[in-house]
């Protein structure tokens, strides 16, 4: 089970505010969840491969051409901010 | 109430012009966006006919918000796959419909829950592609459908879903928000319809890794006479029908009674794998929302908060989330964390093995599997639906699950009505063999003859 300070430490690496009256709803909804997991802990997976995903596929690759791609001037079109041909955000440090 | 694409061809140069009236004049919340003009009709076998989106298919110049705050004003520069191959065929994008935040169950829509065309105090379901088919506002809608919005809106509105087999129509420009799980699927007002758009919409793409090689078609199968599912083998899991009230079971009792008639032999048996598959749903949509909803901090597109270093903005343009969305981001950090991923994550995708593998044999003993697509009808706008909406489950039933999870080809059609609401069925097909879920509902819809039901109500 998750605890109050595991729930804040948690909330910043999702780059989620919780605001501290709000703590104890998310540890206890987070805390919820994992009870309810309980009932696959007996599955019998010793063994099993994982499913990434259901289609049968395995290693999808183009052919090793150019195609067209989407302009910068596109690709900065939503851009809160912009420097010449970047994104641009506040400092990092 | 719902039309037909043949009615909406039959109104000519006027069917897109009439649809955008009827959107204008409706006020039910069912559309964010409308975008439609028949000057944009081409040719091909769905021209001129006005087709809805979900809000979270990429249409260029057109905002695509996936009813979250945070994506508000986001003008997508390119368009969809799915946009590409319906203008292809002739169709006109009339508009972007209201659905739940990123399609995550139970997370509200940041613009207000859409009102069920039959009873307006009841909710659409967190798709409201299907209303938009209930109202009559447009003959077809392409949704998504991880854990069963799609399928579970149709039913909840009274019209047909289908999500065809995993891969088969390119999710190219859906943003989705759980990779493994998020299909694109259509929805109708008949089967015919429904087979024919999803038909338009398959086939490769090279942007989509996950799409497959070969077009499916869904419409081979479909046999006519008082017979057309002589020889079909129907399975009932008795855990798809844990939970569902007296009155939807009774639709759906009659539905099996109608299936046996059409020639079908239906029995009940029990899937061990069953009781897994919810929670394995859960933590796998959390897991993978955690990844692919991290892109939406504020750097390259959609709002941005102010703060002094970019780790702040990121997390202050967060709080536009809303709180469903940000729990399930932060279970799905916890989940995928070293500390518990073996527990957790790895497990369920092992599971997830188990309970793929256990449909690929009772697939060998049954052609298709049968369930009520909901456990109630549409509940009252402001309470949460019988199904898991007030815990936040990724899905509505183990039956609405396993077929995401296995991928599985799943089809509603309305079976009856509880009161003035409609209640819908669901059959599964195995992996890639959609044309048995398309014949089989068709033949259903011929001898239910809903309509014929609803006019009675």
């Amino acid at each position: 089970m998750i605890q109050k300070d595991e729930t804040k430490e948690l909330a910043w690496a999702a780059r989620i505010v919780v605001e501290e009256q709000d703590i104890p709803e998310y540890q206890g909804k987070i805390n919820k969840k994992l009870s309810y997991y309980a009932v696959i802990a007996d599955a019998p997976t010793a063994g099993v491969e994982k499913t990434v995903n259901p289609s049968h596929l395995k290693t999808v690759l183009r052919k090793d051409v150019t195609v067209p791609s989407m302009s910068v001037e596109d690709a900065l079109k939503n851009a809160p901010d912009v420097y010449e041909t970047s994104f641009k955000i506040p400092k990092i440090l | 109430m719902a039309k037909d694409i043949a009615a909406f061809k039959a109104a000519g140069d006027k069917a897109v012009l009439e649809s955008l009236e009827k959107i204008k004049k409706d006020d039910s919340n069912i559309f964010i966006t409308v975008c439609g003009s028949s000057k944009t009709a081409g040719s091909g076998p769905l021209a001129g006919v006005p087709i809805a989106l979900s809000d979270n298919i990429s249409v260029k110049d057109v905002e695509t918000t996936c009813a979250s705050k945070i994506l508000k004003g986001y003008i997508p520069p390119f368009s969809g796959k799915a946009v590409l191959d319906l203008e292809n065929a002739g169709a006109v994008i009339i508009g972007k419909t209201n659905m739940t935040e990123f399609g995550i169950l139970g997370a509200p829509s940041a613009y207000g829950p859409a009102q069920n065309p039959h009873d307006k105090t009841k909710k659409a379901g967190p798709s409201s592609a299907a209303a938009a088919v209930a109202a009559g506002l447009v003959p077809a809608a392409v949704s998504s459908d991880a854990g069963g919005i799609l399928r579970v809106s149709a039913s909840f509105c009274g019209t047909v879903a289908f999500k065809p087999s995993y891969g088969a129509i390119s999710r190219y420009g859906l943003i989705y928000y759980a990779g493994s799980l998020d299909q694109i699927g259509v929805t109708a007002a008949t089967v015919s319809d429904a087979a024919l758009v999803a038909e338009i919409l398959s086939g490769n793409d090279l942007c989509d890794t996950t799409s497959l090689p070969e077009k499916l078609v869904y419409t081979d199968k479909i046999k006519s006479g008082d017979k057309p599912l002589d020889g079909f083998r129907i399975g009932i899991p008795e855990e798809f029908l844990e939970g569902v009230t007296a009155d939807v079971m009774k639709t759906f009792e009659e539905a099996v009674s109608t299936f046996e008639k059409l020639g079908a032999v239906c029995k009940k048996f029990s899937m061990k794998t069953a009781k897994y598959m919810q929670p394995v749903h859960d933590i796998i949509a959390a897991g993978e929302s955690s990844a692919m909803l991290a892109k939406y901090d504020g750097t390259r597109f959609g709002p941005r908060a102010e703060a002094d270093n970019w780790h702040e903005m990121i997390a202050k343009t967060r709080a536009l989330f809303g709180p469903v969305v940000r729990r399930r981001i932060m279970l799905g950090v916890y989940l995928l964390k070293t500390a518990q991923y073996n527990d957790y994550y790895m497990k369920s995708m092992q599971t997830r093995t188990l309970i793929i593998e256990e449909f690929e044999s009772v697939f060998q003993e049954y052609d298709l599997l049968v369930s009520p697509t909901t456990k109630d009808i549409a509940p009252v706008i402001g309470t949460p639906c019988n199904g898991g909406c007030a815990d936040e489950l990724s899905s509505f039933s183990a039956a609405i699950a396993g077929a995401d999870l296995a991928g599985l080809p799943a089809a509603t059609v309305p079976c009856g009505f509880v009161g003035k609401l409609p209640a819908g069925l669901q059959i599964i097909g195995g992996y890639l063999k959609d044309a048995n879920v398309i014949a089989a509902a068709e033949a259903f819809e011929k001898a239910a003859d809903f309509v014929k039901v609803q006019e009675a109500v």
